[in-house]
């Protein structure tokens, strides 16, 4: 029965992963539609639907494009090779294996170099996601907890987590552009126009950027996700403490972390150090305790070790 | 009169649209089913083509175990040969035991264990339980997930009508054998 309430919560995450993500473009389309449309109304006051179509073009666009290429330039920004067949074969053969258990396309394989521990998965589908791992991660990792991290990283490619992160990363960037462009503009038309002009865009603009941002922090913040993940990985490899293992290792390396990309650092099992300070992802907190997500997984080896051996459930 | 009809007729289309949707669920649901069962045979051959290998690396080093070595190639033929979702799964067992027991005697030749192509077989074999119970877990998560939509109303209405059979789910006998054998030098 156990296994049964879990799979249900597993299915409805990705439906709520995927809603999450629709809502999300569509928010940026309205926003970069309406700030186009209100710098072309500040311009040419008869012209601000061009305006407003063209922005929704550009970003129409531009989300194709991240859809289509997002998860590779994400590969890129992070440094990552390709992992050798022979070099990283217990990687490869471990990333198959939960690939299998989860019933998702094999994704490829990446590698960063990278003395610390840590992971990311990137993928707007299942069907074209990639796994990186740092060689830190490989040389220290044993075989168990390298399954438990991959079966981690496995679980946010099949419940979407990684498109949502995709779009979530895209839509950040956008922000701070549309910000850049609206302070130069309202400073350009503040004293030509009179401040009606400008200051009614300034509420458009709050109008429509409080709530995605809001929406934002809440679903980067969303600490389930990481536990969902968590349970997904138990979930898939039945056996919990491998996961809790690395996570104790994670937390006890002190290797220095290779210099991170801000853009990227939500996706990793556990945040760089360094990136947390800088840039618009300083705001979130993306990932729970450590300390939290090893005693829930030890409490659920507790339990596995009953339940998980029995029969699966016949219904 | 007029707007009568036209809500029944619209009553009648959202029905076959919502019909069409349950039986489309289900018909996905079960070819997810037949398609994680293709998957354990993939991996089950995979393991089949690994033993020859293995036999012929092992063979040159352990001289006088003929008969372990004799007991992996019988249970190998007898795993192939097996008819039917119940003798496999017990043939399988037989094989995964067989092999447990020659890496167990493995241990005593410090030759063998040093050798390179024995320690990337032993990576691939160990690999290849994993993805065998891998795929068997899909399998019973994907059944058990289609099983319970075919009870579920109102699935079960569409199910009765279209002659929707429940699958059968891989149960291992030995509840030892759910493990992956540890194939581990160390």
């Amino acid at each position: 029965m156990i296994i049964e309430r879990r799979r249900t919560t597993f299915w409805s995450e990705e439906a709520r992963n995927k809603r999450a993500t629709g809502c999300l473009v569509f928010c940026v389309l309205v926003l970069t539609s309406a700030v186009i449309g209100g710098i072309a109304y500040l311009v040419q006051p008869e012209f601000w639907w061009a305006g407003a179509l063209g922005g929704l073009f550009l970003a129409l666009i531009l989300f194709t494009y991240v859809a289509q290429y997002g998860p590779k330039q994400l590969i890129q920004i992070a440094g990552a090779r390709d992992a050798d067949p022979e070099e990283q074969r217990r990687m490869i053969d471990v990333g198959h294996e939960m690939a299998i258990a989860a019933g998702i396309p094999v994704p490829k394989f990446y590698v960063t170099d990278d003395p610390s521990i840590n992971a990311f998965s990137v993928g707007f589908n299942p069907s074209n996601a990639a796994v990186c791992f740092t060689t830190g991660a490989l040389e220290k990792l044993n075989r168990d907890e390298l399954q438990g991290v991959m079966a981690h990283e496995i679980s946010h490619i099949k419940n979407y987590d990684t498109r949502l992160m995709t779009m979530l990363a895209l839509t950040l960037g956008l922000l701070v552009v549309i910000r850049s462009v609206f302070l130069r503009s309202g400073g350009l038309s503040g004293r030509d126009r009179g401040r009606s002009g400008a200051g009614g865009i300034l509420v458009l603009i709050l109008v429509i950027v409080a709530p995605i941002l809001t929406m934002l922090i809440n679903l980067a913040t969303s600490r389930k996700r990481e536990f969902l993940a968590d349970a997904t990985a138990a979930q898939l490899t039945r056996y919990p403490d491998g996961l809790a293992d690395a996570l104790e290792k994670i937390e006890a390396d002190s290797s220095p972390p290779a210099e991170v990309n801000a853009a990227i650092s939500p996706l990793f099992i556990s945040s760089p150090a360094g990136a947390e300070s800088d840039s618009a992802f300083s705001l979130f907190s993306t990932h729970p305790s450590t300390r939290e997500r090893i005693a829930r997984l030890r409490s659920m080896g507790l339990i596995n070790r009953d339940a998980m051996t029995d029969q699966p459930p016949t219904v | 009169m007029f707007t009568g009809l036209v809500i029944f007729l619209v009553a009648i289309a959202l029905l076959v649209f919502l019909f069409v949707a349950l039986y489309n669920g289900l018909v996905s649901l079960r070819q997810q089913a037949i398609n994680a069962w293709a998957q354990i045979d993939v991996q089950l051959r995979r393991r089949y083509d690994l033993i020859p290998n293995l036999v012929e690396t092992v063979k040159q080093y352990m001289k006088y175990e003929q008969e372990t070595l004799e007991k992996v190639i019988q249970a190998r033929q007898r795993a192939m040969d097996a008819q039917g979702m119940r003798a496999q799964g017990e043939a399988e067992n037989a094989l995964t035991h067989a092999l447990g027991g020659l890496f167990a005697v493995a241990e005593s030749y410090p030759d063998l264990k040093a050798s390179q192509n024995m320690q990337n077989l032993q990576e691939e074999l160990a690999s290849t339980e994993n993805r065998i119970s891998a795929a068997r877990q899909f399998y019973n998560d994907s059944v058990m997930e289609y099983n319970t939509k075919l009870q579920q109303f109102p699935q079960s209405v569409v199910a009765n009508m279209f002659g929707f059979k429940p699958r059968e789910m891989f149960e291992i006998e030995d509840p030892g054998a759910r493990e992956p054998v540890k194939v581990s030098f160390s």
